[in-house]
């Protein structure tokens, strides 16, 4: 077959469009990562709770604190929020390990568990704590220790609340977020 | 370049650009956004979450954010104890003050003991502490002897200033194994004198001095858990004196275990339970000064022993949240089993109160 220029470069282009699309349509660039949407969703969901009058430290007062325990991933998705604000306060993410101090947990609004070990952890850690806002992602929801359970169902992220625990910890819950929310426990 | 050569390049350029037009958003423009429309977002699940593992995702990795560090970077508390002995055990075997009157002619009936202890614990990390304590000790002993009037003697000082350092080498939430090690200086006195029937300003024997004269090692080991509702753990520890003292003789070492219990009721108040048992060894050497067959607690030979005791706390944690070691306390204990050697004073029961501030 005898192509002329004009129809090679047709043609070449017809299937470079065709072979990227398929491969965008097939990769996750498509989406976000978990990680990162579930940062987000967390920040905003703290702008539907209300915290306690609580003590707290001196050099603490100006922070809306949020504790991570997990790998450096989702670590690196909350630090991206560092500095934005909560409530009139400035966020200020912080690493959690076991090795923490289960009272000094009490710095933190809220504390995220990636995995459901961790979820595990900070419940018996945070346990009968007031003004703690206990947070399971997507790896580790799914046990009902934490206040709130953030969920993927059909390739998005959902969340489910528990009542119970978030009036343990002497939380507010707008009932905009309970509209919102995919599972409700009471 | 003809037209469709132009269409054609805007096309190729295009295509070379991965996700555009597909309305991909920035991790940075996610915060941005309402929480319905992130709930509409199709996320990527190919992250592994076994124990915060690093994703499939390859996510640049940062760990520019600080650790949390402990809330409360120590606390300053007092404490108040005190102890009474009375009546006599030789072994497991109760004897009356006359039998024991009729082997020394000077004997103590009632012995009180008290002590004003301050502490200071500092926290370094959210694994090492450390503690400095020191006490004013206060004691008393009521006396009958054979022929003559009763008398009481008191003493009261500073005691032996301690210091020790507490790291955990195991901690995973409420659970850890924690190492103590510790030492006490003699800063006590071991050169109390009182008027006693041998004269005036004798030497008073060796239960009557506010320190040891020793220096000592405190090792110790805690294991803890939680189990439901309750903190579990048991503690290992001893005093190990170092030689002795400049009046010729060293306490005996001291050992015990202890196994306790606490559970927090409600926020504010904490129920603690304990048991334990606790041996130590008899004296080691004799003050020249002190007359061994005056009186049972002047006899070196009586000074060894092991007792059980049980006891319970109550404590009010009267400032909630970050400083957890703000509270008053309420504690006590007896002995349910006690075999000492010679003629030694019991002990009746012990008490404590205390009042701790964190900051």
């Amino acid at each position: 077959m005898d192509l002329n220029r004009h129809q090679f470069l047709s043609t070449v282009s017809a299937l470079w469009v065709l072979i990227a699309g398929v491969l965008m349509a097939a990769s996750p660039a498509n989406s976000a990562d978990e990680r990162d949407v579930s940062a987000a969703l967390t920040i905003r969901i703290a702008k539907f709770v209300g915290w306690p009058e609580r003590a707290t430290l001196a050099d603490d007062q100006p922070f809306f604190i949020i504790g991570v325990m997990g790998g450096s991933g989702i670590r690196s998705a909350f630090s991206r929020f560092s500095g934005r604000f909560v409530n009139g306060k400035q966020v200020k993410v912080v690493k959690i390990t076991p090795s923490t101090d289960s009272h000094s947990l009490r710095r933190c609004h809220i504390v995220y568990a990636e995995s459901r070990k961790d979820v595990d952890l900070i419940a018996e850690m945070v346990a009968r704590s007031e003004g703690v806002l206990t947070v399971a992602g997507p790896g580790g929801s799914g046990g009902g220790a934490a206040c709130l359970d953030i969920v993927q169902e059909a390739g998005k992220l959902a969340f489910d609340i528990n009542l119970r625990r978030t009036r343990n910890a002497s939380l507010g819950v707008d009932a905009g977020l309970i509209q919102l929310a995919h599972k409700v426990s009471r | 370049m003809r037209g469709h050569e132009i269409y054609i390049l805007i096309v190729l350029v295009l295509g070379l650009i991965p996700g555009t037009g597909l309305g991909q958003r920035s991790p940075g423009d996610l915060a941005d956004i309402s929480l319905s429309e992130l709930l509409e977002i199709p996320v990527d699940s190919s992250v592994s979450y076994s124990d915060g593992s690093e994703s499939s995702g390859g996510k640049a990795t940062t760990d520019a954010i600080e650790t949390l560090d402990s809330a409360s970077s120590g606390s300053l508390w007092y404490r108040y104890k005190q102890v009474r002995f009375e009546g006599y055990l030789e072994g497991d075997r109760k004897l009356t003050n006359a039998e024991v009157l009729a082997r020394y002619p000077v004997v103590p009936t009632v012995i009180r003991q008290e002590a004003h202890i301050v502490g200071l614990n500092y926290r370094f990390s959210n694994l090492v502490d450390f503690t400095l304590t020191l006490p004013y000790v206060y004691q008393s002993t009521e006396h009958i002897r054979r022929s003559g009037a009763p008398f009481t003697l008191a003493s009261e000082g500073l005691g032996d200033l301690a210091v020790a350092a507490n790291y955990a080498i195991y901690k995973h939430g409420k659970t850890a194994a924690i190492l103590t090690m510790g030492i006490t200086a003699p800063t006590g006195s071991i050169d109390e004198k009182g008027n006693t029937p041998r004269g005036r300003d004798t030497q008073l024997p060796y239960a009557m001095q506010i320190g040891s004269g020793t220096w000592e090692w405190h090792p110790g080991l805690t294991l803890t858990a939680p189990v439901g509702e309750w903190q579990l753990g048991a503690t290992v520890d001893g005093a190990l004196r170092i030689g002795e003292n400049d009046r010729d003789y060293s306490f005996g070492d001291e050992f015990s275990a202890t196994l306790w219990a606490n559970r927090k009721l409600g926020s504010r108040l904490q129920l603690g339970a304990f048991l334990r048992g606790e041996c130590w060894d008899g004296l080691d050497g004799a003050d020249r000064e002190v007359n061994a067959r005056i009186a049972p607690v002047a006899d070196p030979g009586t000074y060894g022993g092991c007792k059980v005791g049980v006891g319970g706390s109550l404590r009010y944690l009267w400032k909630e949240d970050v400083y957890e070691d703000c509270y008053l306390e309420l504690g006590g204990g007896v002995p349910v089993h006690q075999n000492l050697s010679g003629p030694q004073p019991k002990e009746q029961w012990n008490l404590s109160l205390g009042l701790s501030f964190g900051f």
